[in-house]
C-alpha cells in the first residue's frame, strides 16, 4: 500500500495552550516498503501513527493511504479501511484480558463475518505465529513474547496491506525481540507495507526508509534512503 | 192547670238557663279560688249547643282588661289560642256520629296579672 | 468521588432527618387529634351490627332501635370508677312526630283562596305530600261564613276572621336522653336547663300542666324538613243565586258534611263551581326548612314581615292566634337500623324496604309504632302519671363538632352529612318520612331522669367514657384505655375503643337515591395510620441505606482495586509497605474525610440557622457507617486477587464474567431502582389509600405529604445518580477497550451494538431480578392485581430503556474522545 503525506500537521489543545504535535510532515512510502521512525519520547511518533491509522484526522495537509483520502474520508470509510487494510501492533500488546487467545485474535472480524469462518482463520494466524496450542489460554497466562505474537496474529487477521507498529518490542526480552523482528520481516516480505516506531536500535536498523522525529518534525536530513 | 204550671216552670227554667249563658253569671265553673284582688279568671259558657258539621263559635272572657292571651279547648283534642282584649271568640266544627257532649275548657293569661286557672263548660253537639 | 460522597452523606442524613421530622409530626398528630371527647363506648351485650362485626366500622347515629339494656345503676358504677373522668350515658327515647300545631298568616278583609303544598326532601329527591290542602274563604266577616276547606282539619285550623292558619305537615324526630351534667362535660354545651323546671310564663301558656312537661333542648339547624308553599289568590264574590246553587249540591246544604260524607260530590262542586271564582292573581310564599321552626318548639308560628315563619315570643303584634293538639306526641316510633349489604370493604349497598304513604318517598327500615300513654275520647290522658309533653327550653349547636378530626361523639348529633358521589354538593339528610335512609340524629335532648319513665328499666343504650388523667393518645394512654376496656368487657358490656378512631367514607349504593358517600367511624384508625407509617418508614430507610451504601461500598472497592495496582508498582520501585500504607491513608483520608468535613460544616451552619441538629448527628452516623464500609471493603481487598481463568461461553458471557464485580455494583443499583419503580409507587399508593381512608389519616397524610414527596424525590434522584455513576465508572474503566475496537476497525455502530447487547444481558437480569423481587415483596405487602403487574412490567422496561440510553450516551462521549489514552 502506497502512502503519500504532504504537509501534515496536527495540533492538540492542552488547556489554553496549543501544542503542535506534528508539523508539515511530507513523505511518500511505496507499497511493500518498511519505514522505521525513531525519536525521543513526546516527539509525536504515536500521533504520527494514529494519523496514519486514520483513528485521528490531521488538521491540515494531504494524507493518502492507498486509495483512501485520510483528510476527506467519512468515519465509516475510515473504519472500513482499518478493518480491511490495516494492522496495528502496540507496545503493551493491548489484548482483551477477559478473552482467551483465540477470541482475542478473532475480535477484529467478529461483527462482520460468520464466527466459524473467523475461528478457522484465527487458528491459521495463531499457527503462523506458533501459538495454536495456546489458543485457549487467557492473556494473563501468556509470556510477554506470546502476548505480542498474539497481537501480531490479531493484526494479521484482516490480511492487512499496511502494518503500523508502535514500539512492538518495547516490552520484550532479547529473545522475543529477535523473534518479533523475524516475524515482521516475514510479513514485510509478503508485500505488506510496514511503518514502525521504535527506540530499539536493533529494530531501528530494519526497514527501507529511516526517519527521525523531533518536536513533531521529520526533517529532511533525517530522511535517508538506505 | 197542672199542665199550665208545669209548662210555665219548664219555660222559666229554660229561660233562666239561656239567660245564664248570655250573662255567664253563677253557672260558670271555676277550678280554684285565689286572691280576689289579683286572681285572673277565665269565663267560658257552662253549656253550649251546636250541630255537627256546623261551625260553632264560643267566646271566652277574661276577668281582667288589658292584653290577654286566651286558650280554648273544644274538648276533642284541639287547642286554640290567641291574644285579645277582654274576650276572644273561637270557632270550632265538631264531627260526631251521634249526639255528644264535649268538655270545653279555657284559660287566660293576663299580661299584667298572670294566668288563670282552667275554666270548664260543656258543648252539647247534636247529630 | 469527593462530590459524590458529599452528595450521598448529605442527602442520606438530610433525608433521614426529614423522615424523623415526619415521624415526629405523625406521632404528634396522633397524640393530639386521635383522641376525641371520649375514649370508650360501652353498649349492652350483643349490640354490634353486622357491619361492625365484619368491617370494624360503626355507622353514625349508631343507637339503632334504642332498646336500651344498661341500667342507671350500671352507669353509676362506671361513673364512680376511679379512672373515669366522664361517663356520659345516652338513651334513645324514640322517634316522635313534631308537635301538631299551626302557623298563621294575617288575612286581608276580602275573599281569598289559600292553597298549601307540602314537600319534603332527602337532599337528593323531593317528595310531595299527597293530600291537597286548600280553603276557599268567601266570608268577609264572622257573620256570614262561607268557607270551603279541603278537610275538616283545615277548617278547624282556619278559625278566625282575621287570620288564616294551617297545620305543619307531619315529620319525625329523634329524642335522646342524656345526663345533663356528664353530657355538658363531654360536649362543652351547657345543658343545665334540662334539669331545671319550666317556669317561663311564655312556655307555660302552651303546656297543659307544668308537672307533665319534659324540658327538651332542640338541635339547632335541624328544622322540620318540609318545604311549605302557600298560594294566596283573590276570589270573585259569588251572587246569592250562585251560593244557592252550590248549597243545593251539598248534603243538607252543608258543605262540611258533604266533604266528610260524600267527598267526591264535594270535590265536584269545588272543581265545577267554586274554583271558578279564583281570579288567578296569586301571591306565592315558600317557607323552606332552614327558615322553619324546631320540631319541639311549643310556641305558635306566624309569617313575619320578612315572609319567614317565626315563633311567637309574646312581643310581636303580628301573631293573632293558632291551634295545636296538646298530646299529639303521645305516639312515638322505633326504627330498625338500615340493613347494609357488604359488597366489599369499601362498598356497601342498601335496598329499599317500602314507600311512605303520605309522600311516596322510599323507606329503608322497619317502623314500629309505640304508644307511650293512652288518651281518652276527649284526647286527654287516661293516666296522667304516664303522660308527658315536650316543652322546648333551649337550643344546642353541633357545628363545633364538625371540625374535629376524630369522630368522638360517634354520631348521635349527626355532625357529618353523607353526600351524593356524583355530586358532592348534594348533601343527604333525613326527610320528613320515618324510615328514610339517613338515620335521624338527636333532634331533641331530654334529661336521663325522664328516660326511665318513658322506656322503663335499663333505658341506657350506650355510655361514652372519657378516661381520667390522659392528655393525648400515645402508647401509655392506649394501654390504659385497653385495660379499662377489658375490665368492662368482662363485665358484660359490648366495648369499643373510640380513642384513635376516625371517620372514613364508604360508598353506599342506595336503591332509589344512587351512590352515596357516607361517613363511618373506623375503630383503630390511629393504629392503622401509625403501623402504615412505620412500615413506610422502614421501607424507605432500608431502600435509602441500600442505595447509598451499596454505591459507597462498590465505589470504594474499585478505588482500592485500582490503588492496589499502583501500590504493587510502588513496591516494585522499592517503596516500603509502611510508606505505601501512609500514602494510601493520606489519599483515602482526603477522599473520605474531606466530604465528611464539608457535610459537617454545612449541617453545623444549618443547625445554627435552623436550630436543628439532627441532620448533623445523622451525618456523623452516616460518615461512621461509610468508614465501616471502607474498613470492610479494605478487608475484602486484602485477599489476593485470583488470576482470571478461562470462562468459556460467548464473547458477551466472557465479558460479563470478567467484569462481574463492577457489573454487580451497577446491577444491584438497577435492581434497587427497579424495586423503587415497580414496588414503591404501589406500596405508597396503598399506604396512602389505607391511611387516608379515615379523616384522621387524611389529616396526618396532608401534614406530612410535602416531606414525603421530598423524601421520595431525593431517594429516586439518589438512586438514579448512583446508577448513572456506576455505569459511567464501568464504561470509563473500559474506555481503552472501546478505543482498541476503533483501532481494530470496528465501526461505531458495531461497538455500540456489542456493548448494548452486553448491557441488555446483565441489566436485563438485574432488572428482571428487581421485578421478581418487587412482585415477591408486593405479594407480601400489597394486593397484587393484573394492572399493578402490567404497570410494574412497563416500569421495568422503562428502567431498562433508561439504562440502555444512559449507556449509549456515555459510550458516545467516550468514542468522541477518540482514544487519547493511547497517545504518549
Amino acid at each position: 500500500m502506497r502512502i503519500e503525506v504532504k504537509q501534515m500537521s496536527k495540533t492538540y489543545q492542552s488547556g489554553i495552550e496549543s501544542v503542535n504535535v506534528l508539523k508539515d510532515i511530507t513523505f511518500t512510502i511505496e507499497s511493500g516498503s518498511w519505514m522505521t521512525i525513531t525519536g525521543p519520547s513526546g516527539s509525536g511518533k504515536t500521533t504520527f501513527l494514529r494519523c496514519l491509522s486514520t483513528i485521528e484526522k490531521a488538521d491540515k495537509g494531504i494524507v493518502k493511504i492507498g486509495d483512501l483520502n485520510g483528510m476527506n474520508a467519512t468515519e465509516e470509510e475510515r473504519s472500513h479501511f482499518r478493518r480491511t487494510s490495516l494492522g496495528y501492533i502496540f507496545q503493551d500488546f493491548q489484548l482483551f484480558e477477559q478473552f482467551d487467545v483465540l477470541t482475542n485474535v478473532m475480535i477484529p472480524l467478529l461483527p462482520y463475518m460468520p464466527k466459524q469462518e473467523i475461528a478457522e482463520k484465527a487458528k491459521q494466524m495463531l499457527e503462523s505465529v506458533g501459538l495454536l496450542e495456546r489458543k485457549n489460554f487467557m492473556p494473563n497466562q501468556l509470556s510477554g513474547g506470546e502476548k505480542q505474537r498474539t497481537a501480531i496474529a490479531r493484526a494479521l487477521m484482516n490480511d492487512p496491506e499496511l502494518l503500523l507498529c508502535d514500539e512492538p518490542t518495547g516490552n520484550l526480552d532479547l529473545e522475543n525481540r529477535d523473534k518479533m523482528i523475524a516475524i515482521l520481516q516475514q510479513i514485510n516480505r509478503s508485500g505488506v507495507t510496514v511503518v514502525l516506531v521504535t527506540h530499539d536500535p536493533e529494530l531501528a536498523g530494519n526497514g527501507d526508509i529511516h526517519g527521525l522525529m523531533r518536536d513533531g518534525e521529520l526533517t529532511e536530513k533525517s530522511l535517508e534512503v538506505l | 192547670m197542672k199542665k199550665i204550671l208545669l209548662a210555665s216552670l219548664f219555660t222559666f227554667t229554660l229561660l233562666l238557663c239561656f239567660a245564664g249563658v248570655q250573662t255567664f253569671a253563677e253557672d260558670t265553673k271555676e277550678t280554684e279560688k285565689i286572691d280576689i284582688q289579683s286572681a285572673v279568671r277565665a269565663y267560658v259558657p257552662g253549656v253550649v249547643y251546636g250541630t255537627h258539621y256546623v261551625p260553632k263559635t264560643v267566646t271566652v272572657r277574661s276577668s281582667h282588661g288589658g292584653s290577654n292571651h286566651f286558650t280554648f279547648r273544644p274538648g276533642d283534642g284541639k287547642e286554640y289560642s290567641g291574644y285579645e282584649g277582654t274576650s276572644r271568640s273561637f270557632t270550632h266544627t265538631y264531627k260526631n256520629n251521634t249526639y255528644k257532649e264535649y268538655t270545653i275548657s279555657a284559660r287566660v293569661t293576663n299580661m299584667e296579672y298572670g294566668p288563670s286557672p282552667w275554666a270548664y263548660g260543656t258543648a252539647r253537639i247534636s247529630y | 468521588m469527593i462530590t459524590v460522597l458529599v452528595l450521598i452523606i448529605s442527602t442520606v442524613s438530610y433525608t433521614l432527618a426529614t423522615l424523623a421530622d415526619a415521624n415526629e409530626q405523625v406521632k404528634q398528630n396522633i397524640t393530639n387529634f386521635s383522641r376525641g371527647s371520649y375514649d370508650i363506648l360501652l353498649r349492652p351485650p350483643d349490640a354490634r351490627t353486622d357491619l361492625e362485626q365484619k368491617l370494624g366500622i360503626i355507622e353514625e347515629n349508631y343507637l339503632g332501635s334504642g332498646e336500651g339494656g344498661i341500667t342507671t345503676t350500671q352507669w353509676e358504677d362506671v361513673k364512680e370508677h376511679p379512672q373515669v373522668e366522664i361517663a356520659a350515658p345516652v338513651a334513645s327515647v324514640g322517634l316522635f312526630t313534631a308537635l301538631k300545631r299551626t302557623w298563621m298568616i294575617k288575612k286581608e278583609n276580602d275573599l281569598r283562596y289559600y292553597g298549601v303544598d307540602y314537600s319534603t326532601s332527602d337532599g337528593v329527591n323531593d317528595y310531595t305530600y299527597g293530600k291537597e290542602t286548600y280553603m276557599y274563604d268567601f266570608s268577609s266577616d264572622m257573620k256570614s261564613i262561607h268557607q270551603y276547606p279541603s278537610s275538616l282539619e283545615v277548617l278547624n285550623n282556619f278559625f278566625m276572621e282575621e287570620i288564616a292558619s294551617f297545620s305543619f305537615p307531619i315529620s319525625y324526630h329523634q329524642v335522646v336522653a342524656v345526663d345533663p351534667v356528664e353530657e355538658s362535660r363531654l360536649t362543652d354545651y351547657n345543658l343545665s336547663l334540662l334539669n331545671e323546671g319550666i317556669d317561663d310564663g311564655l312556655t307555660l301558656k302552651y303546656i297543659t300542666k307544668q308537672e307533665l312537661a319534659i324540658p327538651i333542648i332542640s338541635l339547632k339547624d335541624v328544622p322540620v324538613p318540609n318545604t311549605i308553599k302557600l298560594t294566596v289568590d283573590s276570589l270573585e264574590e259569588p251572587t246569592e243565586e250562585e251560593v244557592k246553587t252550590w248549597s243545593s249540591k251539598f248534603v243538607d246544604s252543608n258543605p262540611i258534611k258533604t266533604m266528610d260524607l260524600n267527598p267526591i260530590q264535594y270535590e265536584k262542586v269545588i272543581q265545577n263551581y267554586i274554583s271558578k271564582k279564583r281570579r288567578h292573581n296569586e301571591e306565592v310564599y315558600v317557607f323552606r326548612p332552614e327558615d322553619g321552626p324546631s320540631p319541639f318548639e311549643i310556641l305558635p308560628f306566624y309569617v313575619d314581615e320578612k315572609g319567614k315563619l317565626s315563633p311567637d315570643d309574646g312581643t310581636g303584634e303580628d301573631y293573632l292566634g293558632g291551634s295545636r293538639t296538646p298530646f299529639s306526641q303521645q305516639i312515638g316510633y322505633k326504627l330498625s337500623p338500615v340493613r347494609y349489604d357488604i359488597k366489599n370493604e369499601k362498598e356497601l349497598s342498601v335496598t329499599q324496604t317500602g314507600i311512605n304513604d303520605d309522600y311516596h318517598a322510599p323507606t329503608y327500615r322497619e317502623i314500629e309504632e309505640v304508644e307511650y300513654f293512652k288518651l281518652n275520647e276527649n284526647d286527654d290522658p287516661v293516666n296522667e302519671q304516664e303522660a308527658f309533653e315536650f316543652a322546648n327550653v333551649g337550643f344546642f349547636s353541633i357545628k363545633e363538632n364538625t371540625d374535629k378530626l376524630a369522630s368522638a361523639p360517634l354520631g348521635i348529633y349527626g355532625s357529618t352529612s353523607p353526600y351524593l358521589a356524583s355530586d358532592p354538593s348534594k348533601k343527604l339528610h333525613p326527610s320528613a318520612v320515618p324510615g328514610s335512609f339517613i338515620t335521624t340524629p338527636a333532634h331533641g335532648l331530654i334529661s336521663l331522669n325522664w328516660a326511665e319513665k318513658i322506656k322503663g328499666e335499663a333505658p341506657i343504650d350506650a355510655i361514652r367514657v372519657k378516661v381520667a388523667g390522659l392528655t393525648g393518645y400515645d402508647e401509655e394512654a392506649a394501654a390504659l384505655i385497653r385495660k379499662l376496656a377489658n375490665e368492662w368487657e368482662k363485665g358484660g358490656f359490648t366495648v369499643d375503643i373510640v380513642a384513635g378512631a376516625s371517620l372514613q367514607e364508604l360508598s353506599v349504593d342506595v336503591e332509589g337515591i344512587g351512590e352515596v358517600m357516607q361517613s363511618f367511624t373506623t375503630l383503630g384508625a390511629a393504629d392503622t395510620v401509625v403501623s402504615s407509617w412505620n412500615l413506610l418508614q422502614v421501607v424507605i430507610t432500608v431502600l435509602y441505606v441500600l442505595v447509598a451504601f451499596i454505591f459507597i461500598g462498590f465505589t470504594l472497592f474499585h478505588l482500592l482495586e485500582d490503588r492496589q495496582r499502583d501500590e504493587q508498582l510502588l513496591a516494585r520501585l522499592g517503596w516500603s509497605h509502611k510508606l505505601i500504607r501512609r500514602l494510601r491513608y493520606k489519599e483515602l483520608g482526603q477522599i473520605l474525610v474531606i466530604p465528611m468535613l464539608l457535610v459537617f460544616i454545612g449541617f453545623t451552619v444549618y443547625g445554627i440557622i435552623q436550630e436543628e441538629w439532627l441532620p448533623l448527628i445523622l451525618a456523623v452516623g452516616v460518615s461512621l457507617l461509610t468508614l465501616l464500609v471502607y474498613a470492610f471493603t479494605t478487608s475484602i481487598q486484602k485477599r489476593k486477587p485470583k488470576k482470571v481463568k478461562q470462562s468459556g461461553g460467548t464473547v458477551t458471557q466472557q465479558n460479563i464474567w470478567f467484569y462481574r464485580f463492577r457489573l454487580l455494583a451497577s446491577g444491584l443499583q438497577l435492581l434497587i431502582v427497579t424495586i423503587l419503580t415497580c414496588f414503591l409507587p404501589f406500596f405508597l399508593l396503598q399506604s396512602v389509600e389505607q391511611t387516608t381512608q379515615t379523616r384522621l389519616g387524611n389529616y396526618v397524610h396532608g401534614e406530612v405529604e410535602g416531606l414525603f414527596i421530598l423524601i421520595i424525590i431525593l431517594l429516586y434522584g439518589l438512586s438514579l445518580t448512583t446508577v448513572y455513576q456506576s455505569l459511567k465508572r464501568l464504561w470509563e474503566k473500559r474506555e481503552n477497550e472501546i478505543q482498541l475496537f476503533l483501532y481494530l476497525g470496528w465501526g461505531a455502530g458495531a461497538i455500540r451494538k456489542y456493548y448494548l447487547k452486553e448491557v441488555l444481558f446483565w441489566a436485563g437480569i438485574a432488572i428482571l431480578a428487581g421485578w421478581i423481587g418487587s412482585i415477591c415483596i408486593s405479594l407480601y405487602f400489597l394486593d397484587v392485581s393484573t394492572v399493578s403487574v402490567l404497570i410494574g412490567v412497563l416500569g421495568a422496561i422503562f428502567i431498562l430503556a433508561l439504562t440502555l440510553a444512559g449507556s449509549l450516551y456515555i459510550l458516545r462521549c467516550l468514542e468522541k474522545k477518540g482514544g487519547r489514552n493511547f497517545a504518549n
